[in-house]
């Protein structure tokens, strides 16, 4: 059924691959994403792979892979031939953790990758609080949590996301003691903190806007500016510059592949997000739209990316192998 | 305008002839997919997301929430003539349903089943429409405690669920809810039981599960056993008899509130309100003893419940902009596809997608009566293709299942291994039902005590403070204990233990 629904697919919306003179692309592209359908980083790929397919004059298959936390997926690409053909779409600290965790393991963020272009800081993280609280800013916070250690409640994500890695880092920086109440993801966190069972929340700033228009929640604190909530301060405008793992999204290729084709990637990658259509569809949906595809700069990133989760153990980054 | 003008006018717009071709293309797709065992809604909207930046962005989420609430329907089929469930949420129809059709009255069973999903479907729509703003707020004074509650109370129901002996149903349950914590601590992060297993990090999912200790083990004794036995049985007839409603009606009433009323839950998996329906049934029926071996009550209530559930299940997504499980986060990133942000003002930005929604569901549940009646005829027909040729079928589309769930092949193995174990269960008379609800509910009780531990600082107290947390420990008490203080029941019970022996 699988796949009469995809020749379905293909057959209403005529994508064929042109076939012209030149050599690459000259078949399908796969980019694997290892998020879920429908989440966050799965459709910010989705809405570029559309138009650079265009772009690439190529179809350009876009596949969830989300076993073994993305490490499924990262193997995969890693391990598949070094063309261009396959690609890995994932949040860069997804496959960061797994290296800074374990070095060895068969995909590795630096020897096993080369990064094509990074969407950095692509989506915020917010620290939201109740509208009916009377802590509305990160010092606000400071002081309530060295009056009462420990009483004041947040809710965050799965161990090893920066939902709860950031939390870790804002009780570092500021010595303070502040319960960290793990939820499967940000809307679990806001339910719980619209239902006053916690204090505060970590989530995405697309999934909290809603909730802040409606004047229940407001924000405390981002991670990085958002852009469908321009007037909530970062962590480091308030003084904590530490809590600063930006989520940022990547094509990953498998380290090796021709220079000729890493280029024509490169080159269609920047042009289909400069392109004012893609970048008003992004911004409407709340990405930031800041792409950096020059070589030394994404490289950069990458080892910026693996020192920024180096501050954490293992266990902090739920990758502990038992 | 009012909510009657309102969903009015939502039928209306439902009604236009691209939003009621993308409709129908929904509910054929979602009873497609739910008789399939293994195939679920869920894999097939990730397989039509891509289509979302193409479609218009009404007919489009019609088609969606045409396959969750078809799959409600579809589900029960293969449960009712296999034994094997088409969907989780319809394990608990096994038991009854399949008992039907050997005594041949799987046309009745099959009847009520569509007839007990079109009215639980179609009264929680109007229930949503109604009552969904409210109902959205009573759902978020569930925290960790009330759920640790909700959950315990749950695990009661296993008293009602058992056919055979008490102490192998717990066994199971106890397996369920170990096998369930297979994966990484959901506090700590860290793996348990893993192996250094990849996929296993991320536990060992329901579908697979069900599939294999179902569909496979089903398959496997089959092979040992001679095979069509079974439906050689004429078959009666086709619809319910007058006695079959006046059983059916008030347990479709129950199934309907409970289904809703547990739907509305946020988290709640549908597999849990139909474990609750059927438990209900049997506890107050005067002849428990007719359940397992063919009771109309206990498809009827199950079967009504999955739908009504499902319907409810929306309230949390619609009214508030929360996702709350695999399904509706697929459905949040549709909608955000679409530049629909879902949340609490949701239904008043956008009226038209909301009611335009409801009002395909209303559609949509006709037509899916329409489908399913004349389908019965067809399906009792499946009974007579053979064994050699129905099975490798039933296993292809298991495999299917197990991988497109998750895309990984190591649920297939999954699935392969627990083929296996339901079938050495089958032959040593264990039932996999309890099984399941261990599998579902341990999770969820799990993090549920944990984090109310956390937010208590190690104080038990948490759990009697709360007065709904309160509420469900002393219902749970009350029914583990009520045997000891009905001395009547637990003399009569003692009696047929011993006369068992």
């Amino acid at each position: 059924m699988k796949l009469k629904l995809i020749i379905v697919a293909l057959a209403v919306f005529g994508w064929s691959p042109a076939l012209r003179g030149q050599n690459f692309p000259n078949r399908p592209i796969e980019i694997v994403v290892s998020s879920s359908p429908g989440g966050g980083v799965d459709l910010v790929f989705r809405l570029i792979a559309e138009d650079l397919a265009k772009n690439l004059k190529t179809q350009i298959n876009v596949v969830n892979q989300t076993a073994g936390a993305g490490a499924i997926a990262a193997e995969k690409v890693a391990a598949a031939r070094k063309d261009g053909y396959t690609l890995l779409g994932s949040l860069l600290g997804q496959v960061a953790t797994m290296t800074v965790a374990n070095p060895k393991a068969p995909a590795n963020l630096v020897r096993d990758f080369q990064p094509l272009a990074i969407l950095y800081g692509y989506a915020a993280v917010i620290m939201l609080g109740r509208a009916d609280s009377e802590i509305k800013t990160i010092s606000d916070l400071v002081a309530q949590a060295q009056k009462k250690p420990g009483d004041l409640i947040v809710a965050v994500g799965p161990p090893g996301t920066s939902l709860t890695l950031e939390v870790e880092l804002l009780k570092r920086a500021a010595k303070i003691d502040l319960t960290s109440l793990p939820f499967a993801g940000s809307a679990q966190a806001i339910t719980n903190l619209l239902g006053g069972h916690v204090n505060f929340a970590m989530a995405s700033d697309v999934a909290a806007q809603p909730h802040i228009k409606a004047g229940k929640l407001i924000g405390i604190a981002v991670d990085v500016e958002s852009a469908v909530l321009p007037d909530v301060p970062t962590f480091a405008k308030q003084g904590y510059p530490q809590v600063n793992l930006l989520a940022s999204v990547a094509f990953l290729a498998p380290k090796g592949l021709p220079d000729a084709n890493a280029k024509i990637l490169v080159d269609a990658i920047r042009k289909t997000v400069q392109e004012p259509k893609l970048q008003e569809n992004l911004k409407s949906r709340g990405y930031n739209v800041d792409l950096r595809t020059a070589a030394a700069d994404v490289d950069k990133l990458l080892k910026e990316e693996i020192d920024k989760y180096s501050r954490f153990t293992p266990e902090d980054l739920g990758w502990k192998t038992q | 305008m009012d909510t009657f003008h309102l969903l009015a006018q939502g039928i209306l717009t439902a009604a236009s002839p691209l939003n009621l071709l993308y409709g129908f293309l929904g509910v054929l797709l979602g009873t497609l997919v739910g008789v399939l065992p293994g195939l679920g809604p869920a894999g097939a909207i990730a397989l039509l997301l891509p289509l979302a930046l193409h479609a218009p962005p009404l007919a489009y989420l019609i088609m969606l929430f045409g396959i969750t609430y078809g799959a409600q329907y579809g589900g029960s089929t293969t449960s009712i003539l296999v034994n094997i469930p088409g969907e989780a949420s319809s394990v608990i129809t096994c038991i009854d349903g399949h008992a039907m059709a050997r005594q041949g009255r799987a046309g009745p069973a099959l009847g009520i089943a569509a007839f007990g999903s079109f009215i639980g479907g179609t009264l929680a729509i109007f229930g949503v429409a109604y009552l969904a703003p409210a109902l959205a707020e009573f759902g978020l004074h569930f925290g960790p405690p009330e759920y640790a509650g909700l959950m315990l109370f749950g695990l009661t129901a296993l008293v009602y669920l058992a056919h055979g002996p008490m102490d192998k149903a717990l066994l199971m349950a106890l397996f369920g809810s170990l096998l369930a914590s297979v994966g990484l601590d959901p506090v700590t992060g860290q793996p348990r039981f893993t192996f250094d297993i990849l996929v296993l990090r991320d536990g060992i999912g329901l579908t697979p599960v069900v599939i294999g200790l179902f569909g496979v083990s089903e398959v496997l004794v089959n092979l040992r056993a001679r095979a069509g036995e079974v439906f050689q049985k004429t078959i009666e007839r086709l619809l319910p008899t007058l006695q079959d409603w006046k059983d059916s009606a008030l347990p479709i009433t129950r199934g309907t509130i409970l289904g809703f009323l547990l739907g509305a839950i946020p988290g709640l998996n549908v597999v849990i309100a139909t474990f609750a329906a059927y438990a209900v049934e049997k506890k107050i029926s005067r002849h428990p003893e007719r359940f397992g071996r063919g009771a109309i009550e206990g498809v009827a209530a199950p079967e009504t419940a999955n739908n009504a559930a499902s319907c409810s299940g929306w309230i949390p997504l619609l009214s508030l902009g929360l996702p709350t499980g695999s399904v509706t986060s697929l459905i949040f990133g549709a909608l955000l596809i679409h530049g629909l942000a879902p949340g609490p003002l949701f239904i008043k930005n956008s009226p038209e997608i909301f009611w335009g929604v409801l009002g395909s569901m209303i559609i949509g549940n006709v037509l899916l009566i329409i489908l399913n009646l004349p389908l019965i005829g067809l399906w009792i027909k499946v009974l007579r293709v053979p064994y050699f040729f129905l099975f490798p079928l039933i296993l292809l589309f298991g495999i299917i299942g197990a991988y497109t769930t998750s895309g990984n092949v190591g649920d297939v193995v999954i699935m392969i291994i627990f083929g296996v174990v339901g079938y050495l269960m089958k032959r040593f008379a264990y039932e996999p039902t309890p099984m399941v609800l261990g599998l579902v509910i341990g999770p969820l009780l799990e993090t549920a005590i944990r984090r109310s531990m956390i937010m208590s600082k190690g104080h038990i107290g948490i759990f009697f403070q709360r007065p709904i947390a309160a509420f469900f420990m002393g219902a749970a008490l009350l029914m583990l204990l009520s045997p000891l203080l009905t001395r009547r029941r637990l003399g009569h019970e003692i009696i047929e233990k011993l006369g068992e022996q």
